[in-house]
């Protein structure tokens, strides 16, 4: 299964993203954010954080968690590349996410995600599989 | 969707809308407008306290939430604020400032002008400026805006008159402020940032009102710097907090929302108080981030040019908000009446006589600054008592995009727009090659057919037009 596919937005940045169970959607999200922030494939796995957030429901959550991570990146200059998913509710969810500094250098140029958005923010169930919608200011 | 005339189309109610929509666009335009932004105007009109109609500007396209081009304006008593109807970079806007200088005297020495101004404004993802703001000093930025860089001993204190709200505004509550916020932005004053924000340096190409440019002090090849950007990560991160709390009131106050992003709570209540106090803490910011900045084009234009302040002349000749929720006062049946005018990707555009121009301009009008794309041109023009009857005083805030960034990527396989565009006499300096492909000209829709649109539907005058010589991308 593919971990996520573009959405031609016109002025943003906007992906849709699969995922086996809400797990593994909730790390293809992260993928998903990081190939659009950085396209080489080649951040290293230097350090790792402990990612916290909470949301009054999955839906938020799965936004609330991709916007703790682009936190870290706009204030600490981290790009990521591994995400592994500890604990996860309905309002929370603790994990482990590895990554490096951004290097212009090596990584080339980034982009700037001002926001993910809550825009159409409803998670589904497809089939035998879970999907979402999202949408990132940029 | 009814035809209300040649440059004005209605979206009927229907459903849950409370009031109609109206888009300010011809048939022509009507066509690349994709449906989402429809649905956007009309999920708009859905909010408690909406007055008149959901609007959107003749530069709307597909936003998240609100559309981007979107006017909507909610009753104090009965209605709502949201931080979606803002958008996350709060008080982004645009300066223009004249020189006192010809095409003649700089075109030759426009790279020079350009490298001098990356090297003194920070520009693209991650830079941070000499600027580390402590608590302290982050608390007089919030409630002083454009106030506190004078404190420091830089910028120009004449700016102040030309600007919306005089770069400051009242309201502003340091401690709805989250450390991550604080934490966001400490590093960020004074720098540009990245996407669609940039400085440019063009020329008067065509002057269409010789009266009101006169009042503006404008004249033909003329220089000017444009400067675009608000309040950076700070700005961001306000509006991330305050969506989440919305989230949560809009449940609490049984707000029915068609989207999650349009998440609210009455102007009134708590939340929406705290959030109108941290928003003008943003505001505020974002006024004291473009002061430095024209500090530093300021003092670059000084260095390369070898001149001194008084031959240079740099004065600024507006600077206006377009990502903003304010309380204004408008005739709603007669009578004056408070709103809370949301403006997303939209410009505040008062007519001639209004109360808040500087004086300089009452008999003129606000100058409306509409800039297109880096390629073709930008508009100086000046809002209309029309626009104020049918629109709360607001136009387009630029050309708005046409293609979405990946469409914009592979239609520039292959070519250098870079070089396209220095073909054309314009220098692009970008901290990162993507920016210029995602924002190159054939991105946008052509500014003169959204100018000339909103001329048309009479929401303002065209008074000048520019051209880019120099532009500098995040």
């Amino acid at each position: 299964m593919k971990k996520f596919t573009e959405i031609d937005h016109t002025a943003d940045i906007a992906f849709k993203v699969f995922g086996k169970n809400i797990e593994t959607l909730f790390e293809n999200a992260a993928i998903a954010l990081y190939a659009h922030i950085n396209d080489t494939g080649n951040i290293k796995e230097k350090r790792s954080f402990y990612v916290f957030a909470e949301g009054t429901d999955q839906d938020e959550l799965l936004i609330n968690w991709l916007n703790e991570l682009n936190f870290l990146t706009s204030t600490k200059n981290y790009i990521f590349c591994k995400f592994s998913i500890i604990e996860l509710s309905n309002k929370f969810v603790k994990a482990e996410v590895k990554g490096e500094k951004i290097n212009k250098l090596r990584h080339g140029p980034t982009r700037e995600i001002k926001s993910v958005t809550y825009y159409k923010n409803v998670i589904k169930t497809i089939d035998k599989h879970i999907e979402c919608d999202i949408y990132c200011d940029t | 969707m009814k035809k209300i005339n040649d440059f004005c189309f209605e979206i009927e109610k229907e459903k849950k809308m409370r009031v109609p929509g109206r888009i300010f666009v011809t048939e022509n335009m009507l066509s690349s407008i994709r449906e989402e932004c429809f649905e956007q105007v009309k999920n708009v009109a859905t909010l408690p306290g909406i007055i008149k109609a959901s609007y959107a500007m003749p530069d709307i396209h597909w936003g998240y939430g609100f559309p981007i081009g979107g006017v909507a304006a909610f009753d104090l008593e009965n209605g709502i604020i949201s931080p979606g109807g803002v958008g996350y970079d709060i008080n982004c806007g645009v300066r223009l400032m004249s020189t006192g200088l010809s095409k003649g005297q700089v075109s030759t020495g426009i790279k020079k002008i350009i490298n001098e101004i990356y090297k003194n404004v920070p520009v693209g993802v991650g830079s941070t400026s000499n600027i580390n703001l402590n608590l302290r000093n982050a608390e007089k930025v919030f409630k002083d805006g454009i106030k506190w860089v004078y404190s420091q001993g830089i910028g120009n204190e004449n700016d102040m008159e030309y600007i919306e709200d005089q770069g400051c505004v009242k309201g502003a509550i340091p401690e709805n402020i989250s450390k991550k916020a604080f934490e966001r932005g400490r590093r960020q004053l004074g720098t540009l940032g990245a996407g669609n924000h940039f400085i440019e340096i063009g020329y008067v190409e065509s002057i269409y009102d010789k009266k009101v440019a006169n009042i503006y002090d404008i004249f033909k090849d003329q220089i000017m710097v444009l400067i675009h950007t608000g309040s950076r990560g700070f700005g961001y991160q306000v509006c991330d907090d305050y969506i989440k709390l919305m989230i949560r009131a809009a449940e609490k106050y049984s707000i029915d929302l068609p989207d999650r992003q349009l998440c609210c709570a009455p102007f009134k209540s708590e939340e929406g108080q705290q959030y109108f106090g941290a928003m003008n803490c943003a505001v505020n910011y974002a006024f004291a981030n473009r002061e430095i900045i024209a500090h530093n084009v300021r003092k670059s234009l000084e260095t390369v040019l070898e001149i001194g302040p008084r031959d240079l002349n740099l004065k600024t000749i507006y600077e206006i908000a377009h990502n903003i929720a304010k309380l204004e006062t408008h005739k709603i049946e007669g009578k004056e009446k408070q709103l809370v005018i949301h403006r997303k990707g939209a410009t505040r555009a008062f007519p001639e006589g209004h109360k808040n121009l500087p004086s300089k301009y009452i008999s003129a009008g606000q100058p409306v600054l509409i800039p297109g794309d880096m390629g073709r041109y930008s508009y100086i023009a000046t809002g209309t008592q029309k626009a104020l009857n049918s629109t709360f005083g607001s136009v387009c805030h630029g050309a708005g995009r046409l293609l979405g960034r990946r469409q914009a990527i592979r239609k520039a396989k292959g070519r250098d727009i870079q070089k396209e565009l220095e073909k054309e006499g314009i220098f692009i300096k970008a901290f990162n090659n993507r920016s210029i492909i995602e924002e190159m000209p054939e991105a946008y829709k052509n500014i003169d057919e959204v100018v000339d649109t909103a001329v048309g539907a009479g929401l303002v005058k065209k008074i000048a037009r520019l051209k880019p010589l120099g532009v500098i991308k995040g």
